[in-house]
């Protein structure tokens, strides 16, 4: 049984609309490590994650890293949040434009580009995204919101046709600042 | 057919069909509904606001005054869309407003004749009488005389959105000043977004037959869009309307995308640096009869001709102050085959024109003051132009008027918004281009992008000397709410004359164009009445929108389920497969009762209260707050947070608790678990969890962070199910636990950790229902597991779950305080016959501001419970407790006021609580609880909250 | 809408945030002084530079002390 906890959303497949986007939960078991911000940054830099193995290190606070995987041997204060946050992905070639459609933060700032990891909002979402490309985003939710979280994705999905001009390809000249981050 | 056979911006392989007032017209794709229309010859579309007077189009963009008209196409009809800002789509259904039974035949045109009679104010003055006059009789009559287009009443059908955008420039306007810039800014590698409010790039240029580095300036801007489009920098937006200007460099603009998924999109773009290339607007002449069909703005005119190859007239009179600019209204006029009968310079006095529903005759004055009748079916006039610097006014910066452009013009501006060209008075091509090109090299600089070149900014273009004067008093300033030069005259002398007065009393410069055509006019009319000069006059304040905006727009997805996030417990799924009836609370979906079969709320409600009380029942909390506080000073960090005192709480116990607000009023209650010496877990009621979990945070990072402790929500991590009843241990017990649940074991407050047959749990010894009762908490995803197992194993003891009607129910029977019901802000913990848990030992927040003689005096408000008298009457809800009975007025003094009030199913009697002046000394009085609402009294009694089982022996059972 | 410099996260949207209010000296909390119920009920409402606090409920969910020119809507905080 405890490897099996109970899926927060319905969220297992394609959003409506042409953009072809999907998304899926998939249970992620999350640890909160809290220390002095010296300590964590030997773990993972503010603002940024690691991915190393089956290890998943995320630090959107100070003093708090989120951390899936082994914990490392350290002075830390552990919680379980395994079961508070819900991990959806959200996949397709729009994946990471669509989400930044809505987000607080400009996911295409030359810092979150270097970061790849922000925690942010949604429209009215506070949720937390990491990517390692455009194409395939994680994102962590409150699991109270997580169901709702993605109704309303679905519903901004809808509102997307085919041929945004945002997103059509078009020829690039050498050394172009590339705006699609 | 007014439409030529070759020339213009329009795709003639394409007819779209459209009807207007149910007659079939054609036009192509690249039309605007204004150019459609005067293509198929028709002028007269609209009475106006007041006086029904025949109206045209006069002008070719967002400013028209006059041209409002409701369309009508798939997703339903929108109102009051000016025929120049809307495109051309095919099956669209165009009708006219205001006029009944038909434009031609307007009853209401009489208004016209006698238009004295409406002139400014006259509604203040003479409506006045008698008092009921104007709600009965007045208001109704006015309201179907005048007005614009009538709402939809169904429901929006489309699609809207709201998105954001960041850039390093962001353009405004795509004439000749926006475009050089953008093409600057792309190519120096900013990111760039080009606005452009048309479908088409080019602004003024789409009528101008100059040249621009050796071509024409059509297929210039065609040029300039080709290497725009070639940049992956670059972002281009037709269709898009900057409306408003926002701190820190936010720029709002709704898109209405050519493609129908989405109706509109609302995009909030937040740039480093806006060029405001936005243009200028031309501005009429002001004399009678200038509102007649026919007559029209020279730029209108000439990009009516040029860019959508439409001929407006067969005899026409141009009415030019500046000369380049008449000389090529006439060039315009002579290429669209229009003979010129007259062409007027400034110093000639436009008296008026004539015409029934079209304009056949204009009156005038020359120099030497001889009149001229000249007939003609179209007047191009202008008499100079208003630079459009909304969006640099809307932060607060105010337009200056410039004696020699004879405009509003913006300040010099330091950033981060630049207006360039037409916005800031430069009228000449060259001019555009080159302040274009400067402003971006500027704004490159500061961005530290490019090298600082200097390069000089063009100068504002100054207006002719002459101008064409103002002549008779019935000469409109302001054609969309038919404001007169008499009404301003009049605003003048009747004292209203600060601007801001003035368009309050003569509604200038008001409705949906905002005074676009009308404002310099109306400050130059304001200036020559007051004998002041236009600078003194000033202007009313700037807002956005700069041009209307649908609500839908502003809404966007934040419709019917998408309005607010909801938050849903574990066990929503489990519970809605039961059939539970679910209601928002707060943020939450919650569960408000389980019905069963044909049951009434009542029915079910009264089950499950009688099924806790008997014998057991289970409810959902997991919406309570709960937050994890760890680290050698948690002990200290919570004792200051709560007021009650628990420093020698053992592990493995919990304590009620309750926060007071800084002022000394009750902010919250909860329970406070020891898990371990430095680790406990704290409860927040569900309303104020996050404000709770907020404010501990403030308290740990600002107030005290040398004290070491380390905060974690920990809300949605666990579900918790509260078992109730008498049977509540034995059910336990059945749920196999691997810790020892007896009695003296397991008493009442506290906490336990351990497992559930497989299932990890925290199970708490605390009770909202007053029966003996276990919340138990399991991770999140293992909610349904225990709901099972809870349902499977209560099944003997036929256990109900229960939802938030009788969580409410037994708590009031119960007497225990809820936030927003009791916990209103304004309670002290003695107000709530809590002043036993407060601590005297030691320091809390809000200790200090409790202390204040008002908030320890005798006679407060308490909070106390009452039944009726007789013991069977309901008691109505939120009534006002009295000493009296109401007198012949319905009045009474009041001495108190209800929080809830039910019927008891346990106690079968009506019972309520309330806060009571003086109420703790009042205990067996009897009053009367008043509803005027309801209009219902009844005789209550005054007695002790606690309504069930007082001693409260049942938790220990 | 503004852009407020949380010192950790950079420059972020103001809807991110949860305003805090004037930043004041924590009274005493025995005390019960004129001084206390001043900076309780009465907190200073300058026009020009104000020190407060935010709140960066939807980022760091960090507690910071900024200046903010209530004129302008200057930041006056360097984020280097």
């Amino acid at each position: 049984m405890h490897d099996h906890p109970a899926a927060a959303t319905n969220a297992n497949g394609f959003l409506p609309g042409p953009l072809g986007l999907r998304l899926d939960e998939a249970f992620l078991p999350l640890m909160a490590l809290n220390g002095s911000p010296r300590n964590l940054d030997t773990l993972v830099a503010f603002g940024h994650y690691t991915e190393i193995k089956t290890s998943l290190c995320l630090r959107f606070s100070p003093d708090t890293v989120l951390i899936s995987g082994d914990i490392p041997v350290g002075n830390w204060r552990m919680i379980d949040l395994s079961h508070g946050l819900t991990h959806l992905r959200l996949r397709g070639i729009e994946a990471l434009h669509f989400l930044g459609h809505y987000t607080s933060a400009n996911l295409h700032s030359a810092q979150l580009r270097d970061a790849r990891a922000v925690r942010c909002r949604l429209n009215h979402y506070e949720c937390a995204i990491w990517w390692a490309t455009t194409r395939d985003v994680h994102i962590l939710i409150e699991r109270s919101l997580a169901q709702s979280f993605c109704d309303h994705l679905g519903a901004l999905a809808q509102r997307h046709s085919g041929v945004d001009h945002l997103h059509s390809q078009r020829p690039v000249i050498p050394e172009a600042p590339d705006r699609r981050g | 057919m007014s439409r030529f056979s070759i020339g213009g911006l329009i795709d003639r392989d394409k007819t779209l069909t459209f009807t207007f007032d149910g007659v079939t017209m054609q036009g192509h794709p690249g039309d605007m509904l204004a150019s459609a229309l005067l293509a198929n010859d028709r002028h007269f579309v609209a009475r106006s606001l007041k006086y029904h007077r025949p109206r045209g189009i006069m002008s070719a963009g967002l400013e028209e005054p006059s041209a409002l008209v409701t369309v009508t196409d798939a997703f339903g009809s929108m109102p009051n869309l000016k025929v120049t800002e809307v495109p051309l789509r095919d099956g669209m259904q165009v009708s006219s407003q205001n006029a009944h039974p038909s434009l031609e035949r307007d009853r209401a045109a009489v208004f016209g004749l006698g238009s004295k009679m409406l002139s400014a104010g006259f509604y203040y003055k003479t409506f006045k009488w008698p008092k009921t006059g104007w709600a009965k009789t007045y208001a109704p009559l006015i309201r179907r005389a005048a007005g614009h287009g009538g709402i939809d009443p169904e429901p929006d059908r489309a699609l809207y959105d709201k998105r954001r955008m960041a850039c390093d420039v962001l353009v405004v306007g795509s004439g000749a000043a926006g475009l050089s810039a953008a093409l600057i800014a792309a190519q120096s590698g900013a990111t760039t977004v080009l606005l452009e409010q048309d479908h088409a790039l080019g602004g003024a240029l789409l009528g101008s037959m100059e040249q621009i580095e050796g071509m024409s300036a059509v297929d210039w801007v065609q040029d300039a869009r080709a290497a725009l489009s070639q940049l992956s920098n670059v972002t281009l937006k037709t269709r898009t309307l900057a409306f408003g200007q926002y701190d820190h460099c936010l720029i709002q603009a709704v898109e209405a995308p050519d493609e129908m998924t989405t109706k509109a999109i609302l995009w909030k773009i937040r740039a480093r640096r806006i060029i405001l290339a936005s243009g200028a607007i031309e501005r009429p002449v002001v004399f009678a009869g200038n509102d007649r069909p026919g007559v029209m703005l020279a730029s209108a005119v000439r990009l009516y001709i040029r860019r959508f190859s439409v001929g407006l007239g067969k005899c026409a009179v141009v009415a030019v102050s500046d000369v380049e600019e008449r000389n090529d209204t006439v060039a315009a006029l002579n290429e669209a085959g229009t003979k010129v009968v007259a062409v007027l310079d400034s110093d000639v006095q436009l008296v008026k024109t004539k015409g029934r529903h079209h304009l056949k005759m204009v009156i005038w004055r020359d120099s030497k003051g001889r009149r001229h009748r000249t007939p003609c079916d179209l007047l191009a006039m202008s008499n100079g132009w208003s630079p459009t610097a909304h969006l640099f006014a809307h932060m607060g910066h105010s337009l200056r008027f410039d004696v020699r452009t004879h405009s509003l013009l913006p300040s010099d501006s330091d950033g981060p918004l630049y207006p360039v060209g037409g916005a800031r008075g430069v009228r000449d091509l060259v001019g555009c281009l080159q302040d274009g090109k400067a402003v971006a090299h500027h704004v490159m600089a500061e961005l530290e992008m490019h090298k600082h070149l200097n390069l000089p900014r063009a100068m504002p273009t100054p207006a002719p000397t002459k101008r064409f004067q103002s002549a008779t008093q019935t000469g409109f300033v302001d054609l969309q709410n038919d404001v007169t030069r008499a009404d301003i005259a009049q605003a003048q002398a009747e004292g209203y004359d600060d601007v801001e007065l003035t368009k309050r009393y003569t509604t200038l410069g008001m409705g949906t164009d905002q005074g676009k055509t009308s404002w310099t006019n109306g400050i130059l009319e304001i200036a020559a009445f007051g004998n002041q000069t236009a600078g003194n006059v000033g202007h009313t304040t700037y807002r956005p929108p700069y041009s209307p905006v649908s609500i839908g727009a502003l809404v966007g997805a934040e419709v019917d389920t998408e309005m607010i996030p909801i938050h849903r417990t574990p066990f929503h799924t489990d519970f809605a497969r039961l059939g539970c009836v679910f209601q928002t609370s707060g943020h939450w979906l919650y569960s408000r009762y389980f019905p069963q079969a044909d049951e009434t709320m009542t029915e079910a409600v009264t089950r499950e209260c009688k099924a806790v009380r008997q014998s057991l029942g289970c409810v959902d909390m997991s919406t309570l707050g709960k937050i994890d506080v760890q680290g050698p000073d948690a002990l200290t960090f919570l004792s200051r947070m709560y007021c009650n005192a628990f420093a020698k709480l053992p592990i493995g116990r919990v304590r009620y608790a309750l926060m007071l607000r800084e002022d000394g009023y009750v902010f919250d209650d909860g329970t406070i678990a020891r898990l371990a010496k430095d680790h406990f877990l704290i409860t927040a009621t569900t309303a104020n969890a996050a404000s709770v979990w907020r404010y501990m945070q403030k308290c740990a990072q600002i107030d005290w962070p040398d004290l070491d402790v380390t905060l974690t929500s920990v809300r949605d991590h666990w579900a918790s199910l509260a078992i109730a009843g008498p049977n509540a241990r034995d059910l336990l017990a059945a749920l196999d636990p691997d810790f020892d649940i007896g009695r003296d074991a397991f008493p009442f407050a506290a906490v336990r950790q351990g497992h559930l047959g497989a299932l990890p749990v925290r199970v708490f010894s605390v009770s909202f229902s007053g029966e003996l009762s276990f919340e138990i908490n399991t991770p999140a995803g293992f909610a349904t597991a225990l709901f099972d197992r809870v349902l499977d194993a209560g099944a003997k003891w036929n256990i109900v779950p229960y939802g938030l009607e009788t969580l409410d129910i037994l708590r009031i029977e119960k007497g225990h305080i809820s936030v927003g019901t009791e916990i209103d802000g304004r309670r002290t913990p003695h107000d709530l016959g809590l002043d036993q848990l407060v601590s005297s030992q030691k320091h809390y927040v809000g200790r200090a501001m409790l202390e204040r003689p008002n908030l320890k005096a005798q006679g407060r408000a308490h909070f106390v419970g009452l039944r009726s008298e007789d013991g069977h009457s309901p008691i109505p809800p939120a009534a006002h407790l009295c000493e009296a009975g109401m007198d012949s007025q319905g009045m009474a003094q009041t001495c108190g006021y209800l929080t809830a009030a039910v019927h008891s199913p346990t106690l079968d009697q009506p019972i309520a609580l309330g806060f009571l002046d003086n109420g703790h000394a009042r205990m067996g009085e009897t009053l009367w609880a008043h509803s005027p609402v309801a209009g219902k009294s009844v005789r209550v009694r005054v007695g002790p909250v606690c309504a069930y089982d007082p001693r409260g022996d049942r938790l220990h059972a | 809408m503004l852009l407020i410099p949380c010192p950790y996260c950079g420059l972020r949207d103001e809807s991110e945030f949860v305003y805090g209010g004037p930043a004041r000296a924590l009274p005493d909390m025995d005390a019960q002084t004129p001084e206390a119920q001043h900076s309780l009920y009465r907190p200073i409402n300058p026009r020009g530079p104000l020190r407060e606090l935010w709140y960066h409920s939807g980022g760091c969910e960090c507690w910071i002390t900024l200046t903010r020119n209530t004129i302008t809507h200057e930041f006056e905080d360097d984020l280097s």
